[in-house]
């Protein structure tokens, strides 16, 4: 039967279609990968397939188990504070925002598909985190990266083999899994990241003109053109993104740790700080212009929102609206 | 033996007890890595077994993560296990039960077994109890009587149990083709109930996150 005929039935009997949904086959996830992207009109049956197959098989799809070893991964960062009831019910509400079950299979079928060779004839795999909402990506070699909205890692396919090295646009945290003799590299652009067992955050978005490099945990090693750093627990450090001019100092913990949570909380925010704050948070040029005679203060806390919730809260409260011209979201009194 | 059968071909549980014993070491050090590597390993089994035996997804689910978080709480107490698997697996089955019996407290249960091993349900049992919409339920009830016992006997065989058409032919003595067509006509009739099924999913969890 002509693949271009195909309806999901067909996809699901389809035994190498289902190695590539099991993903148990690289030759027929590969196969099925290139057909998809090339025939995206059939996409939509071929998740409907998908679905099923989990669902007859009954299998736990790899969403949902991506959302529940988040579940498992806070619980475990409260698990050393005091003994107290934990309730999976709150974790079950805010990680029901990255489940979003047709959003998912989407995702699936696009974030997979690897980049085309840019540089080298190396093929990659591509995370990316939409314009929004962050995500989790767990690595082969068991490294954990937080991969922050308006982000996109790169994961060459040799990754784990010998050596560790991914590309990074946008901002991540990484918490790195040991393996000694496997070196972990991070690098955008030309600053590269070293990771001496540890757990750290890259930041250079294409807007910003610096890159910051904070470290959580462990000891880091940042190369950049001829110059090199090493970073204590605490130290965050900022440079050009075009050419090194490292600076160090100490980074806020609290904020830093609030965004590892997911907690945003605005306090009597200004404008000024409810753009610095959203701009920190979501990887996006935020500018807030309010009316002068209207004084703005905003109070408001989001557990794991995307930004267009965030956003939808903060406009309605003080009669604004959001704007995206070049590159740069602008919040602003709704014009008439 | 379905659990052997259908971890090898999905590739989890790809370590052996002495990569476990490593990661049970780096999780006794405080690195929670080690815990999340067995944890990555052997979900499917669990999830697969639970779901045979208990019905209830969520409950599977909360399962797997409340030992795992257990076992991060106690690891300082915790010697190294003799078989990690079995030892994992051993204290899943008796939270499986134990959130059981708290699920029904109003029935009685036998007292006079120690630890009574959860029974494995019938594929159909479970495929509507993964459900967690009751229309939808309801649905899949109705289809799944209008369906044949060899339809549904295929789909089992081909879906949950993982054989391939051609193993099937040769369990049942029917020719491929016939296997294959009959798998076909109960698709189309899943169809139906499916479709509704991933619709009211995405309405449920819109009106969850507003609220």
């Amino acid at each position: 039967m002509d693949l271009q005929q195909y309806k999901a039935e067909d996809f699901i009997l389809n035994d190498s279609f289902v190695r590539y949904c099991l993903r148990s086959n690289d030759a027929d996830v590969q196969f099925w990968e290139d057909w998809l992207e090339r025939y995206p009109h059939k996409q939509e049956e071929a998740i409907k397939a998908r679905e099923w197959l989990f669902r007859l098989g009954l299998r736990i799809t790899p969403e949902e188990k991506e959302a529940e070893f988040g579940k498992l991964k806070a619980a475990i960062s409260v698990a050393d504070t005091p003994v107290k009831k934990f309730s999976w019910r709150k974790i079950v509400r805010i990680a029901a925002a990255a489940l979003l079950p047709l959003a998912a299979a989407t995702w699936w079928f696009t974030a997979r598909q690897p980049a085309a060779p840019a540089v080298a004839t190396e093929s990659y795999t591509l995370f990316k985190a939409g314009d929004s909402l962050r995500r989790q990506v767990m690595l082969a070699d068991g490294s954990l990266v937080i991969l922050n909205a308006h982000s996109t890692l790169k994961v060459p396919a040799s990754y784990n083999q010998q050596k560790r090295n991914l590309v990074l646009e946008g901002e991540a945290l990484f918490e790195v899994a040991k393996a000694d003799n496997k070196p972990f590299v991070v690098s955008s652009g030309n600053l590269q990241v070293q990771a001496l067992g540890t757990a750290f955050k890259l930041r250079a978005y294409y807007y910003d003109k610096q890159a910051a490099v904070t470290l959580v945990e462990g000891r880091v090693r940042v190369a950049q053109e001829t110059a090199v750093a090493e970073l204590q627990p605490g130290e965050q450090l900022i440079t050009g993104k075009a050419h090194a001019r490292f600076v160090k100092n100490k980074f806020d913990e609290e904020r830093e740790n609030a965004w590892r949570s997911g907690r945003l909380v605005f306090h009597n925010a200004s404008p000024d700080e409810i753009a610095a704050t959203l701009t920190y948070w979501y990887g996006v040029n935020v500018k807030v212009i309010t009316r002068k005679n209207k004084p703005i203060r905003f109070n408001g806390v989001f557990n794991n929102k995307s930004l267009h919730e965030v956003l939808a809260a903060v406009c309605f409260v003080n009669g604004l609206e959001s704007v995206t011209k070049n590159d740069t979201l602008w919040v602003q009194p709704i014009s008439k | 033996m379905l659990n052997a059968q259908r971890s090898t071909e999905s590739g989890a549980g790809r370590y052996g007890e002495k990569e476990y014993a490593g990661f049970w070491y780096e999780m006794q050090q405080d690195n929670e890595q080690g815990l999340y590597k067995i944890y990555h390993d052997l979900y499917d089994n669990f999830y697969h077994y639970g779901i045979s035996v208990v019905l209830d997804k969520g409950m599977v689910k909360e399962a797997i993560n409340d030992i795992f978080v257990d076992i991060w709480r106690k690891r300082h107490q915790l010697g190294m296990p003799e078989s990690i698997q079995a030892y994992l697996f051993i204290s899943f089955k008796r939270k499986l039960y134990k959130l059981l019996t708290k699920s029904q407290k109003g029935t009685v249960l036998a007292d006079n077994q120690l630890f009574p091993e959860p029974e494995e349900q019938p594929y159909e049992t479970m495929l509507i109890r993964q459900e967690t919409d009751s229309l939808v339920k309801e649905k899949l009830e109705k289809m799944l009587e209008l369906l044949t016992t060899r339809q549904k006997e295929f789909i089992r065989m081909r879906f949950y149990e993982d054989l391939s058409i051609e193993e099937i032919a040769i369990k049942t003595a029917a020719t491929p083709r016939t296997i294959y067509n009959t798998i076909h006509n109960a698709l189309v009739r899943i169809r139906e109930v499916y479709t509704d099924a991933s619709f009211i999913a995405l309405l449920l969890l819109l009106i969850d996150l507003e609220n």
